[in-house]
């Protein structure tokens, strides 16, 4: 076999390449027997270069090195060139060579078992030698033999555009019907000339590639023809995508949908110019200065400006409070970290205040582990001596778990089984909790949280069980709105949310309290948010108005 | 000590503390420094030493350590938790952590029933019950009142039924001829959705604007006013 490095070696059943060496398909599994001197072997992508002469070549190149035994018709002598050929052989064989050859005209005489000795023989005939016991007379391998005799010496290196010159001499009266289109002597014009070959000329294809003229008949791709290009599909911008060019109708969905997208796709995405840490300080140092000096300047001049405000959630958190009779307890549960003392401290303070005022024992406990001390703390804001600790105050300390641990509140005793923090003595054992056992001498619960959760859980799990037991808020005004609607409920019978609220009810308490002390800083600050507000909107509208009529 | 304690009176050491503290965070307005960040290292670390004293003294000692200190045989129940809490230390080591597994379980478990269930009997039920509001006045003089209900049901009705998992108004997209963009419903409760987020920014900004005020009226009328005697 011969062997041409680089050079791929057709299967001659099917028709696959296969590499240099190779002894069966790889794809069909046929054996490779064939092989085809380099200069013969003409590459299937210059088919439509190659003439006819060197296709026939090609083809009988592929065939196995055999002889037939007897002379052909006319006693033709094999080894004789194609001038020594008589007419009726050339003739005869011209004739024959229209039809697909027979086995007799390949037969090899009397050979051996070809069961036995199958292996043996393809082995001889690879290289080149008769099987044994065969008529066949080894031939000298000159380029020509294994063609036919009319084919012999025609081989011609063709020129580009030497299409007709090649061919002048030659003649081709006895070649088959079938070669006669692509012969440019013929007459058949260039276009006409197809690849027509007999059918047992043709090797069986390979699956081919889709062909570009067959339309998608079926899903997203219905109607497109061949491969869709890659190109406009990643390309940035993308464009929008074009119509199938075949003619099908665009249903009033896909067309809206091709004008959505190109709608989309065209519209330019807005840029904004790269700001700097340094011009994001300059812009904003004025606004900064102007808000520090509106809370500055009414808190160091202490001028009172600010009207008292009128609240509903003041004046309902007010009448529960009032409604705590003398002897009873209130439950005040401070939820909250040193973080929002500045908040809540001022509403709690005046709560404490008023409580005590009106008789009622404070009895402080806390689900945060800081909530004791600030409890302490405002104590002893209330009273530096500590007079009145034991009796009219007793603070509870740390309550953990979280709902299970409000949970354990309701049993009985636990109140009254509690610690306090400073003395460590049980809440029963005090002056503050003679006789209590649970929350049935308990008056009202007092939740002071900067979180709607954690009063939310207070609701769910004592004011669920204890629908009797009044509830009120201590909040943040961020969390008034998500509590709001269990006052609306009844579940919380007032909620004091904010700096105004707080201000509202510490005015009927302690007039001097610190939230009324911020209202004026409040109200400045307030002022200048709404003015920023609407000085930058009107900015902006204006803005967007001059660019339309530019 | 006694030079500076001519200065600042005991009583104010705890003021000037938090003054210091106070204008080392304000610090940060001229950029990241060491002062801001050692006192926000000071404040984290306070807080948590704080929060674990507090549980170890008056929680884990008297109710866990002590008992079983004074009679360990007499407290069997004790025994169950101090096992379990001892597993959850696990918890810290990648390999040992499914030691804590059934510490963690039993808290999330207990924690999420009684959440549940405080939820419907104190938020879902109660709620539910407070928007059935009559919308017709019955009574004269009621008009204010009634309009008030009126919003109060339309609000909670068309909010409800603006969601995607419940309303089976407008599920197609506009392309394909849906009438998501147009469904009053969906529009209205949209615009119930939007005053509330509203309200909710609203209280936000207001406390902060609180809290920056209470810092600034700390240090001007609690720190500085005794101090420079204005």
């Amino acid at each position: 076999m011969d062997e041409q490095a680089g050079a791929m070696i057709d299967c001659p059943t099917c028709g696959a390449p296969n590499p240099p060496g190779s002894r069966t398909c790889a794809e069909c599994r046929a054996p490779i027997e064939a092989t085809a001197p380099p200069e013969s072997a003409a590459p299937e992508s210059q088919a439509g270069e190659r003439d006819p002469v060197s296709r026939l070549r090609a083809f009988f190149d592929r065939r196995p090195h055999v002889e037939p035994v007897e002379p052909l018709e006319g006693g033709t002598d094999p080894d004789q060139g194609p001038e020594q050929a008589s007419e009726g052989d050339l003739d005869g064989y011209g004739a024959a060579a229209s039809e697909p050859p027979t086995d007799a005209q390949w037969d090899l005489g009397d050979q051996p078992d070809e069961t036995e000795e199958v292996g043996a023989r393809q082995g001889l005939q690879e290289r080149g030698e008769p099987p044994p016991g065969s008529p066949v007379r080894a031939i000298p391998d000159d380029g020509d033999s294994h063609l036919p005799v009319w084919l012999r010496g025609a081989e011609r290196e063709q020129e580009p555009g030497d299409e007709l010159a090649w061919d002048a001499g030659l003649d081709f009266s006895d070649l088959p019907a079938w070669t006669e289109r692509d012969n440019p002597a013929s007459g058949v014009p260039a276009e006409a000339r197809t690849e027509v070959v007999p059918d047992w000329m043709v090797v069986p294809a390979l699956p081919r590639a889709p062909r570009t003229d067959e339309p998608e008949g079926r899903g997203l791709l219905r109607g497109i023809r061949g491969p869709i290009p890659i190109g406009p599909i990643i390309a940035v911008p993308h464009p929008a995508p074009a119509p199938p060019k075949d003619g099908r109708d665009l249903t009033l969905r896909d067309a809206e949908a091709v004008a959505l997208f190109a709608q989309i796709a065209a519209t330019p995405l807005p840029t904004l110019p790269p700001v700097t840490q340094a011009e994001a300080q300059a812009r904003s140092w004025p606004l900064n200065l102007l808000l520090l000096l509106a809370v500055i300047v009414p808190l160091a001049l202490r001028l009172n400006l600010a009207p008292a405000p009128g609240s509903a959630g003041a004046r309902a958190y007010g009448e529960a409070v009032a409604s705590v009779q003398p002897g009873t307890l209130a439950l005040v549960a401070l939820d909250y970290e040193g973080g929002l003392t500045d908040d809540l401290d001022p509403a709690v303070a005046a709560t404490l205040q008023d409580l005590e005022g009106r008789g009622a024992g404070i009895v402080a406990i806390s689900t945060v582990p800081q909530g004791p001390a600030l409890a302490q703390r405002l104590w002893l804001r209330l009273h530096p001596d500590q007079a009145g600790y034991g009796e009219r105050f007793a603070n509870l300390g740390y309550l953990p778990g979280g709902e299970p641990g409000l949970r354990t509140l309701l049993a009985d005793g636990a109140l009254a089984a509690r610690r306090d923090v400073l003395t460590g003595s049980e809440l029963r054992e005090m002056p503050l909790g003679q006789g209590v056992s649970g929350l049935e001498r308990v008056g009202l619960l007092v939740v002071a949280s900067g979180e709607s959760r954690d009063v939310q859980r207070w609701i769910e799990q004592i004011g669920s069980q204890r629908p009797e037991l009044p509830i009120v808020a201590v909040t943040t005004a961020a969390a008034e709105p998500v509590l709001a609607p269990y006052v609306a409920a009844g579940q919380l019978r007032g909620a004091l949310a904010g700096l105004s609220a707080t201000a509202a009810y510490e005015r009927a308490v302690n007039p001097a309290g610190a939230a009324s002390r911020r209202l004026d800083a409040l109200a400045a600050t307030a002022a200048l948010v709404v003015l920023v507000i609407v000085l930058g909107n009107a900015a902006g509208l204006a803005e967007r108005l001059a660019r339309r009529g530019g | 000590m006694d030079g500076l304690g001519t200065l600042i009176a005991p009583e104010q050491m705890g003021t000037w503390v938090a003054a210091i503290l106070t204008l080392m965070v304000y610090s940060y307005l001229l950029g990241d420094n060491p002062l801001f960040r050692l006192a926000e290292h000071l404040l984290v670390a306070s807080s948590v030493a704080y929060a674990a004293i507090v549980a170890y003294h008056t929680v884990l000692v008297p109710r866990l350590f002590a008992p079983l200190a004074a009679a360990p045989a007499g407290r069997p129940d004790l025994i169950i938790p101090l096992v379990l809490g001892l597993l959850l230390l696990f918890k810290l080591l990648p390999g040992t952590s499914r030691l804590g597994t059934p510490s963690l379980g039993y808290l999330a478990g207990l924690g999420v029933g009684l959440a549940v269930a405080g939820a419907l009997a104190g938020t879902l039920r109660p709620q539910i019950r407070a928007t059935f509001l009559p919308i017709v006045p019955m009574a004269p003089g009621e008009s204010g009142q009634t309009a008030s209900n009126l919003v109060i049901v339309a609000g909670t009705v068309t909010t409800l039924l603006s969601f995607q998992f419940v309303s089976g108004l407008g599920r197609k997209s506009a392309v394909e001829g849906g009438q998501a963009g147009r469904n009053p419903v969906r529009i209205m409760g949209r615009s119930f959705m939007m005053i509330a987020f509203g309200a909710f920014f609203g209280g936000a900004v207001l406390t902060y604007l609180s809290l920056l005020i209470g810092r600034w009226d700390f240090l001007i009328n609690e720190w500085l006013r005794p101090v420079l005697g204005f």
